[in-house]
């Protein structure tokens, strides 16, 4: 798994690029990144998919971390462009129902950067993805 | 592994228990899985995770709730908390996981509600 970082509008848009399979290595690099952005004061993320083809159990583990330490500090992690056969995963495992997730980047940057999107508990908007679900 | 990890099954659920600080070491989180992974493939659908020995977790321990909860749910299966302290609690309620987790306060009520709704999962 590779990770492609940038900052558009005070959001960190981490792209994930491979197989999201979250065993130890790309785990641990995926959680010092975005501790790392959080020692810089960023506190919104849109993690892409787009180009991860799957993710398995670890992953939905790593994904769900990282959020876990964002929102621990005030913070939002948010999804966008996951592939169908990874929106099956997240609406088995309900995922959809923590995560927001977009069907594009340029959606969850627009939602995080909207300043009444500055996220209470429960304060939180989804888009289900339009595609087809099995 | 850092934590201690038994397993026992009783009267159709099988029973998780961990005890020590979850704090989700690569290690410790692949282990888990591959545990959950064996007794999945083993065929067994309904998991309490008892968290009466573990007194707090931090986010990666939590990413290693996820890990196995998302294993089991794959599966068609269900696994639930029982016995989380109020600090465990806390941060299931800030991250929303307490939105899909099910918390109980007791074994026997974890166990209840995994009988009540056995065969309702996808």
């Amino acid at each position: 798994m590779e990770i492609k970082a940038r900052t558009t509008r005070g959001i960190e848009v981490v792209e994930l690029h491979g197989k999201v399979v979250g065993e130890g290595t790309a785990r641990d690099r995926f959680q010092d990144h975005v501790q790392m952005q959080m020692c810089e004061g960023k506190r919104k993320f849109v993690v892409s998919l787009g180009d991860s083809p799957w993710l398995n159990s670890l992953g939905i583990g790593m994904l769900v971390a990282a959020l876990a330490s964002v929102r621990n500090r005030g913070g939002e992690m948010v999804l966008a462009s996951a592939t169908s056969r990874t929106d099956d995963v997240l609406a088995v495992t309900q995922l959809h129902r923590v995560f927001a997730i977009f069907d594009t980047v340029a959606e969850a940057v627009d939602y995080l950067a909207n300043p009444s999107a500055n996220l209470p508990p429960g304060r939180h908007q989804q888009k289900r993805d339009k595609k087809t679900m099995k | 592994m850092g934590i201690q990890v038994t397993s026992m099954q009783t009267g159709g659920v099988e029973i998780v228990a961990i005890s020590g600080k979850i704090v989700g070491s690569a290690q410790s989180s692949q282990d888990f899985q591959e545990l959950f992974r064996a007794l999945v493939s083993k065929g067994k659908k309904m998991y309490v995770i008892d968290l009466s020995e573990t007194p707090w977790t931090n986010s990666l321990g939590v990413g290693m709730l996820m890990g196995a909860y998302t294993t089991v749910k794959k599966q068609g299966g269900e696994v639930v908390l029982a016995n989380a302290t109020d600090r465990i609690r806390d941060l299931l309620r800030v991250t929303r996981l307490d939105a899909i987790f099910s918390v109980h306060d007791s074994l026997h009520s974890a166990m209840e509600h995994l009988r009540n709704n056995e065969g309702n999962s996808p």
